[in-house]
């Protein structure tokens, strides 16, 4: 009877070895498929991008030039990202400041991750 | 006289192998699964050293500085952004010296500048390697490393080197994509 009683406690050991090993796959399919660098990196560009144009646009906030110039911006990184990374990127980025402030916000979506950066607010100088 | 102990313990013998073995095959089955993680464990580690990289030459050297990659692109420096990448950041001198002794040329870069013209995408070569790729045996995949990179207007210099791409590139700050294709030979 001891035999038996071994045999049976070492089958449901097995058991949980096996589906270790599922566990295991599905975290690595789960680390492959995630986005990191994609993500890190356009969240830094478009950081940089509100940074540089708030401090430093011709024209100020607001001036039709500078309207144009963010405008432009968040083209180019939708299209790029569309095209060369295949994701849909949308990107909140205020031409001028609201209440002093200006809250930007990041949406990325690859078909596999969907990525919502919670808005982000940035004062302006006074 | 025959009594029935016997009996019962050759049963109980039977079934406690019989589970044995049901044991031994669901943990040999186990081991030999092949996650998808172990066929891309050397590409995820050149990816992400790739990324790295590009990280880091898009890092300025200090708070009112450019970095190197936006630097590198705004004047299309193609020698330097080869070197940078490959002998600064990527290869070990020791290691690259071991690996020409044997015929290897480690691993290869094609980086390509993305631009956006309008509504469509246009490129040029930011470096492209040279034509002798080393020893055809065992080659591994290519990866990919992107970087989006903040420039401050169009580069004066590609002007002689890609008069097309240059021609239609706009002026005035813009984003564009280094995209560097990585593979080992």
């Amino acid at each position: 009877m001891m035999g038996f009683l071994v045999s049976l406690g070492i089958f449901f050991l097995a058991i949980i070895i096996s589906q270790s090993t599922l566990v295991g796959q599905t975290t690595a399919e789960g680390v492959l498929e995630f986005p990191k660098n994609d993500i890190q990196d356009l969240r830094h560009d478009v950081l940089q991008v509100e940074k540089l144009t708030r401090e430093s646009c011709p024209g100020g906030l607001g001036s039709p030039a500078c309207t144009n110039i963010i405008n432009d911006t968040k083209e180019d990184i939708r299209l790029i990202s569309l095209y060369r990374k295949s994701a849909i990127v949308d990107i909140t980025l205020p031409t001028a400041c609201s209440d002093n402030k200006r809250v930007v916000g990041i949406h990325y979506n690859n078909g596999v991750t969907a990525y919502d950066e919670s808005p982000i607010t940035f004062y302006c100088q006074p | 006289m025959v009594k029935e102990g016997a009996q019962l313990y050759t049963m109980e013998g039977i079934a406690a192998g019989l589970i044995m073995l049901l044991t031994t095959y669901l943990v040999l089955g186990s081991t030999s699964v092949y996650t998808p993680g172990d066929t891309h464990l050397t590409d995820m580690q050149l990816e992400q050293v790739g990324s790295d990289i590009l990280k880091i030459m898009d890092t300025p050297r200090s708070l009112t500085n450019s970095s190197d990659l936006e630097v590198m692109v705004n004047t299309t420096d193609q020698q330097g952004f080869n070197t940078s990448f490959l002998n600064t950041y990527l290869n070990n001198p020791n290691i690259t010296a071991k690996a020409t002794s044997f015929g290897s040329t480690r691993i290869q870069i094609k980086a390509t500048v993305w631009f956006r013209n309008q509504s469509s995408l246009q490129s040029y070569q930011l470096y492209a390697p040279s034509g002798n790729l080393g020893n055809f045996s065992a080659r591994e995949p290519g990866v990919r490393v992107t970087r989006l990179v903040h420039l401050s207007n169009k580069s004066a210099e590609l002007q002689a080197i890609d008069p097309t791409a240059w021609n239609s590139m706009r002026a005035g700050p813009q984003e564009v994509l280094v995209e560097v294709l990585m593979w080992q030979v």
